[in-house]
């Protein structure tokens, strides 16, 4: 049975928490400049050169698109990020050979994947979700709301060429947020 | 009223105060400046608009802009050819300027900004740094030849 080594130092994986952050620093960074750009409008102040000749409608629109992305990008990094702390903790259970249910079903499928697979076994349908599902462990609705988080991430992970997915309108960052905080917290420790 | 929102409007009013800008005559002399800009139009195209190469018209529109409300101020139309050009005033409310205008071809746009000597000027490039040509009949005629099918 082949089980890749991940080095938690070398890697940098953030929490939800790290990205939730992150996200509230980029909010205010833009909340000021678009405070600025509006006031130089009134008083004349100096500001980048982009911005010179833009109406109050061209700032909205330049702004709304700048947060727009913000949340588009800040979606991918917490979905992502609740797969990597699903994908270790999948490792870990079936490296430790950890007796617990949901184990005992990783394992028992991780060997039955070709040695590739072993390697980058899938994620999703027929992956690890399934197996997780399968074990019931938790509320499969739990698994399910998560996967409806996985369409948004693809849709802006792999460059957006298909039809927008009706989610990523739907889903607020708190949406998402508790979504895959619940999933997280429902996995046996 | 709440008074917790009364409260807030009257410490915005205090804070605004501080700050003030005559917003009539910020709109006065941005459509001043359009008017000017038409006619120095005019006069630059008396010889084809006599040849009847070209036809010039103004057409009547609304702006609605923060602070200054809803004003009347026209369109600059040029029929070239089978061609329009359309000047179209966007404001006196702009960053970095006292006002623009917007250029719209049958190929492409171009932006007016108006600077605060009240000179109108051609926004050639805005990356990586801002270029403005002077409003002249060279410029004039750079413009259009940008904004017309080739």
């Amino acid at each position: 049975m082949v089980i890749p080594l991940i080095d938690p130092e070398a890697s940098e994986t953030q929490t939800l928490d790290e990205i939730r952050e992150w996200h509230k620093g980029i909010v205010e960074a833009i909340v000021t400049q678009r405070g600025s750009v509006t006031a130089a409008i009134l008083n004349g102040s100096v500001v980048a050169q982009r911005f010179v000749g833009m109406t109050q409608t061209d700032i909205d629109d330049y702004f709304d698109n700048l947060r727009r992305e913000l949340d588009r990008l800040t979606v991918l990094s917490l979905v992502a990020s609740g797969e990597a702390a699903i994908t270790i903790d999948y490792y870990r259970r079936v490296r430790g050979k950890l007796k617990d249910t949901l184990a005992s079903a990783y394992r028992k499928w991780h060997k039955s994947l070709p040695r590739k697979k072993q390697l980058r076994p899938d994620f999703d349908q027929g992956g690890i979700l399934e197996v997780m599902k399968r074990a019931r462990i938790m509320d499969k609705n739990i698994i399910g709301r998560y996967r409806q988080c996985l369409r948004p991430r693809h849709w802006v992970g792999h460059g957006r060429f298909w039809q927008k997915p009706a989610e990523v309108d739907q889903f607020d960052l708190d949406e998402i947020y508790d979504r895959i905080s619940a999933l997280l917290n429902a996995i046996p420790k | 009223m709440n008074p917790n929102l009364a409260d807030l409007f009257q410490k915005k009013r205090k804070q605004a105060a501080g700050f003030s800008v005559d917003w009539d005559d910020r709109r006065n002399k941005y459509v001043k400046a359009v008017e000017n800009l038409y006619d120095q139009i005019d006069t630059m195209l008396a010889e084809p608009i006599e040849q009847k190469t070209v036809t010039i018209q103004r057409r009547q529109k609304q702006l609605t802009e923060n602070h200054i409300g809803t004003y009347a101020v026209p369109d600059l139309i040029l029929l070239i050819g089978d061609e329009q050009v359309r000047f179209s005033p966007r404001g006196g409310n702009i960053v970095g300027a006292a006002g623009r205008i917007d250029v719209i071809g049958e190929r492409a746009e171009a932006m007016m900004i108006l600077n605060r000597d009240a000179e109108w000027g051609f926004v050639q490039s805005r990356q990586p740094k801002v270029n403005i040509a002077p409003f002249d009949e060279s410029t004039f005629a750079e413009v259009l030849k940008l904004v017309m099918r080739a």
